[in-house]
Order: C-alpha cells, then structure tokens, then sequence
C-alpha cells in the first residue's frame, strides 16, 4: 500500500540478528500506524510481566503512513513499556530521525535484547551494522550525536541517542534526536541504557510514494492553507508554545513552587516577549513543517551567557520557570539545555526537583543527605547541580532518580502528599486543578496522567466541543463522555503521529483527506474514530495485563487542597469527585465499574481479532 | 537572466524545498533527491540552503566528458539525461556539491521551467526566484 513503505526491520542486540517481515496486510486499515502499530508490536512481542528494563521489553519506532512526505507537521513514535511507571508509553518525537526510517524502507524498527557492551547501530538502507560505543559511554547527547556524525563522515545521517541518565538508568531519562528534539515522558532512555544501546544513526535513499499524486498536493495544500489561516497556529509560529502562559497563568493551571500555586507574579519574565527579546535568533522547524514553532538563539548575558540553545517549549517554562521558580529567562534556557544534554526529560526533572526543594523547606531533606547542596526555590546554581546528581545517581539523585512517586514513598514522612504525579508521570505544567475534565484525563491516561492524551481545558474554558455545549471546569457532568471521544480522537490522529500544534490548524477532514490520498485508505469520520477507540481499549488490555489497576486512578494530596488563585482559585479534587467521573468515563467507554473493557465492547471494535498475535519474538 | 537568491537567516531547515523538488523531479518524497541541500552550521544556529545558481562559468559543463551538460540561452545549465553515463564527473566538479546522482544519471537544478517548486514550498520566503537586470 503506498505511503507505507511495507517492512518492519528486527534487531536483536543480544544475538546480533537481524531480519526483516513484510507489514501485515490487516494492520493499515485497523490501526492506520504510529501509535495503532505501536501497541500492537508491543503488545504481542513484550512477555507479559516482563519489568521495563529487560532485554525483552522492545524498543520500537514507528511511523506513520504520511509521516516523511509534504503532509505538514508529522512527527515520530518510540514505544516500550515505560521504566517510570510500568505502562505502555507512546512518546512523539519531531526533527528529521523518522523520516529517514522510511526513507531506509521501513514502517517500523524494532529493537529487542541487551548489547554484552555499549554499542550504536549504523542502518543505512537495509544495511545494519553495530559499533562500539565504549568511548561515547559518558558523553552527553550533543556531544554523542556529534561524535558519531564525524565518525560516519555523514552529516546526513539522523542520529538519536541518549545522555548519562539514560546510562544510569534514571527513570526519566529521554532519547534525544537531533537537533533539539526528544522523546521525553516515561523514561524510554532508561530502555536504551538498559540494553547498553547508546545512539541509533540512520540514513535511506528510498523515496515514499504516494497513491493519488494530484489529490495529495490538493489536501496538503488545503493543510497548508489552514495553518496559515488558524491564529493559534500563527501564535506557535510566532511565538513557540510558550504563547500558552499568559493564559494557563491567568487560570490557575501554571505549576508553581511544586504546585503550591497555580499562578505567579513573575509570568511577564517568563513569557514569549522575553524569550524573544533575550535569545531568540531565528525560527526553527520539524522535518516538513511549515510552523516552525521551535526557536534557536544563544544566551547573551549572565553566568551562561554564549551557549547557543533552542527555545524552551511551555511545558518546561512551566516546570522550570513556575515550578521551580526560576524566572531568568536566561537560566531557564541553560536549564532546559542541561537536561536535554543529560537526557533528562525537563517535565519529570521539574517535578522531581520541586518535590525535592518543597521537601528540604519542610525539614524532610537536609544538607547531609542532600549531598552538601542547599535547595530553594529559585536558586538556578543550586537546582543545576541537583539534576547532575539526578543524572548519574550521585548524591540525593539516587532518592530522587526512580521519580517523584519511588522518592516520596522511600523518604516518608508524609512526602507522598506532595508527591505531584498522576499514574506514576509527573504531572505537566496543566495543574489539573480547575479543571474537573483535566483531571479525569489524568487518572485515565493510557502512559499515565499526560496533558496530551486529551485536553478538556480548552473545551471548558470556551464552553463548547464538536457535539454542543461543554459545562466548565468547576463541574463534572458531561466530562466522561467529553474524554473518552478526545482520547478516541487523539488516538486516531497519534496513528497519523501528528503533531498537536498542527492539529491547532489542519482540521480532521483534511487529515483524513491526506491519508486517504496518499494510501488509498478512505476513511469516513465514524471509521476514523473507531480507530481510535480500537487502540485505546488495546492499550487498556495491555496495561491491564501488566498489572495496571483502577486504584492507580487517582491524585495526590496536593490536588485536594484549593487552589490558591486565579480565576478556578478555590478548586480541588475530593475522592468523590474522581469516582464519579471514572463511573461516567466508564459508562461512556463500555467498560466495567474497574475500568476492564466488556466482552461486547472489545467485540464491537473488533479488538478480540487483533489479539491474535502477529508477531512473535525470535 | 533568472536565478534562485537565498535568504539563509529566514531558513527553518523544515526541507519543505527538498521534499518539493524530489517529489517534482522523481515522483517520490525524499529530500535527498532534491536538488538542492541544506548546510547546518554553528551548533545548529544557522542553516543555509545550498542551491545551484546557473554558475556564469559553469564547471559542471567543463566536467562532462561526453557534451551531456549545456548553458542555454536563457542561462539555465541542464543534463540531456539520455546523453549522461553516469560517470559523476559533474558532481566531483560543482561548486555548491548540488548536482544529484541517482540511479547512474546525474541530476541538477533547472528552475522548473522559470517556477521552482522548492520557492512555492518554502513557507518563509528564504528563496526566491530573481531577474537579473544586465548592465
């Protein structure tokens, strides 16, 4: 089928085998790519039981059908079962790695086993070779990605890799594809450390095909024309994703000193008009994408001034710079770089360090067992050498390394109540708090409490979704049926391995335009969204049988207490608030009342087919 | 004379120009097969797309053995494909390294008939097609 380039590549570290299978004729139409084809490899070649770290638990990338051509904005899928918290984890990736996947004739790599030293694999077209990566062991992920380039005499090899975290096995560690691009929730770099795999370089001269050109270039010119006539899309192209502050600050969502506030007086320092004004130099864009939402600059002034660096996207001005209060645009930047370098992933390291600040204020942590370092709130210096010692286990990094879940429940002393995660993933810079929707989103997301698994905020604060009116986020009715239709959605449009910001312009027609021109699969929208529905109530199979339970649907003390200010100042969740909504979202999905799918719903979409397996391990 | 003239400080390296060009010219998306690349320079801050520019003194015509290669009256440079074997002599030669061998066929820009499509994809204006005014 075009579009799809019709090969899942196999490389077992542990025997040094390869191998190749042609893309199963059934999985195009009943889980389109990305995210369907993810959980479907994952869920038939993982183990069941298998902890995340084992050389059986498969690392794969994935793509999607239109992923590599001119349809604007797609992105890139690693999938495995997340270190963090023991649930499948699907985490999107931009830059260019991707497309050169499938430009080596693949839809998908997938890599199991445990290299016996550190390795890198070179795939160049169908050509796999490993390397040692002894002498990389230790870089961090610039210096990594720059290494291996010169070595391959290439620079138009794509290169991902990981930094010390991932070696050390930091729960939270990302893979880093160049330049400036990251897999970061759930702690896939713990994954590639595990199985002693530093980097992946990849490179393919292969050329994507498309099945109806003349309709292609007319729906990815319809793409394009609605991103150029979309305003919130010309604010991420303007102003990169940290245009959403003024707005979540305004609300009360903005993390703040570890969630203890959900708005600052210091928002004017932090946001887009500062940024820019202080290192921005020029835009920067994903492979095919006409937004360029991504910044490069250099930091003029201060104690880093001359590193040249990227933007900070929103999710991590808000847990540097709100979380820990760091509001210097200036070290926020060298912050976000650091952790980009270690292989940190910045939500889970803001919300970790938070924890761990909020902890020493209340006498739970000292400078004994902080390792010399005397941690407050908006000390840059201090906060720097924390995630060092986070990166390579060292100091109070080997308490707060496993995440804010792992650290709180080791140091006790009531520190679970301040513990901000939902699921096992530290919660993102959307305090769920004013917003019950939100909330419900968190306790039922498929890789843990993520923001971007369905998104109510924006439905409750304007009043309205596709099917009507929309009750804001003070009240609960409606919310399970508003949920379960975004998560459906999403994971349609997750299959595409779209990216969000190009979902703020290109409307779902068009998506569905694009794909049907590229491949031939003509989709109507109810298809499009069973998809969707179809994949997630996989993803709940799996997650079930690798021992996820309702009980883990819930939040932390903090999100019981009001919220201090902005306008849902007063909000919180109480346990009843979060049965009800789980019995709505429930009721909505055709599940029972502990959130397993019914015999009748897995039939009705057809997700009893797909477990036959399809895939075995070798 | 027409020309393509680069803004490389409006560049995103989004590739949308390659992917263009190779969709144009081979009927398949890689940016590989464009015609025209990509140079990341400084740790990422600057990237400049490299085109051809229809050199005055073209030494990819100087290069080719075989007579493949000429400068036409309206100063585009193109390869009679069913001239070229392949020999890759032009792509040794170029200045800018944007002559393409695929295929044992050497490949170069020719302005898509005076409308490139790499200028239509690019989203910011960093290419353009420009007259030149003879003096």
């Amino acid at each position: 089928m075009k579009g799809y380039m019709g090969k899942i590549l196999f490389i077992d570290l542990t025997s040094r085998a390869c191998w190749e299978r042609a893309l199963p004729d059934s999985m195009p139409a009943a889980l389109i790519g990305g995210k369907g084809f993810g959980i479907k490899l994952l869920y038939d070649l993982l183990p069941p039981g298998t902890d995340p770290l084992d050389p059986a638990n498969p690392l794969i990338f994935v793509s999607g059908p239109l992923t590599g051509t001119l349809a604007p904005s797609m992105r890139g899928c690693l999938v495995s079962k997340a270190p963090l918290n023991g649930m499948f984890d699907d985490s999107y990736f931009g830059g260019h790695f991707i497309q050169e996947v499938k430009y080596a004739g693949y839809d998908a790599i997938v890599v199991t086993g445990k290299a016996c030293s550190p390795v890198y694999l070179v795939i160049s077209d169908d050509h796999v070779e490993y390397r040692d990566a002894a002498h990389l062991w230790g870089l961090d992920t610039y210096e990594t990605c720059d290494s291996v380039k010169a070595e391959l005499g290439d620079a138009t090899f794509r290169v991902c890799c990981i930094g010390p975290a991932g070696e050390n096995l930091v729960k939270f560690a990302l893979v880093d594809f160049e330049p400036h691009r990251q897999a970061g929730r759930g702690g896939l770099g713990a994954v590639f450390g595990s199985k002693n795999l530093k980097a992946v370089a990849v490179r393919g001269d292969k050329g994507i095909e498309v099945a109806h050109r003349e309709s292609f270039i007319e729906a990815v010119s319809q793409a394009h024309k609605q991103l150029a006539e979309s305003g919130d899309t010309q604010e991420f192209a303007k102003y990169s994703s940290v245009s959403l502050l003024p707005f979540s600050n305004e609300f009360g969502f903005l993390p703040v000193r570890n969630f203890q506030d959900g708005s600052t007086s210091q928002a004017e320092s932090m946001n887009a008009a500062a940024h820019e004004s202080r290192v921005w130099m020029r835009h920067w864009a994903c492979a095919g994408c006409p937004i360029h939402c991504g910044k490069m600059g250099m930091i003029k002034r201060g104690p880093y001034a001359g590193a040249i660096c990227d933007n900070v996207e929103y999710e991590s001005v808000g847990l540097i710079g709100g979380n820990l209060a760091v509001s210097s645009v200036e070290a926020m930047a060298f912050i976000n770089q650091t952790c980009d370098k270690l292989g940190l992933d910045t939500i889970s390291t803001g919300g970790v360090v938070g924890f761990a600040i909020e902890a020493f204020e209340r006498g739970l942590l000292d400078e004994t067992s902080s390792g010399g370092l005397k941690l407050s709130f908006g000390d840059h210096r201090s906060i720097l050498k924390l995630i060092h010692q986070i990166a390579h286990r060292e100091g109070l990094g080997g308490l707060l390394a496993d995440g804010v879940v792992e650290g709180a429940e080791r140091l006790g002393k009531g520190a679970p109540d301040f513990a901000c995660a939902i699921q096992g993933l530290e919660t993102p810079a959307w305090g769920p708090r004013g917003s019950a929707g939100m909330g419900l989103a968190y306790v039922t997301g498929d890789r843990g409490g993520c923001h971007q698994r369905g998104f109510p905020i924006g439905y409750e604060t304007s009043g309205s979704w596709p099917k009507g009116e929309m009750a804001d986020g003070w009240h609960l009715e409606g919310k399970g049926e508003l949920v379960s239709w975004e998560q459906n959605l999403l994971a349609a449009l997750y299959s595409l391995t779209i990216c969000e910001f190009g979902r703020s312009g290109v409307s779902y027609d068009t998506y569905r335009s694009m794909l049907a021109a590229a491949t031939g699969l003509s989709l109507s929208e109810e298809e499009f969204l069973l998809v969707g529905e179809r994949i997630w109530n996989l993803i709940r199979l799996f997650n079930l049988r690798e021992g996820w339970t309702q009980d883990q649907a819930r939040v932390p003390q903090r999100f019981k207490e009001a919220l201090p200010s902005g306008v849902m100042k007063g909000h919180a969740f109480t346990d009843e608030d979060i049965a009800a909504l789980l019995e709505q979202y429930n009721t909505a999905r055709g599940w029972d009342d502990s959130g397993r799918p019914l015999a009748r719903t897995l039939t009705r979409l057809g997700v009893d087919a797909l477990m036959e397996p399809l895939f075995e391990g070798k | 004379m027409r020309r393509l003239y680069v803004d490389a400080s409006l560049c995103t390296e989004c590739r949308l120009c390659q992917l263009a060009c190779s969709f144009e010219k081979t009927g398949a998306f890689n940016p590989r097969h464009g015609l025209l690349r990509i140079e990341v320079r400084k740790s990422g801050l600057i990237s400049e797309p490299i085109v051809c520019v229809q050199c005055e003194n073209p030494l990819c015509v100087r290069a080719c053995v075989v007579g493949a290669i000429t400068k036409g009256d309206d100063g585009v440079v193109t390869i009679a494909p069913e001239k070229c074997v392949g020999c890759g002599r032009c792509a040794d030669a170029c200045l800018h390294d944007v002559i393409v061998m695929q295929e044992k066929k050497a490949r170069k820009c020719d302005l898509c008939n005076g409308s490139p499509k790499c200028v239509a994809a690019c989203p910011t204006r960093a290419l353009a097609i420009v007259e030149e005014v003879s003096q």
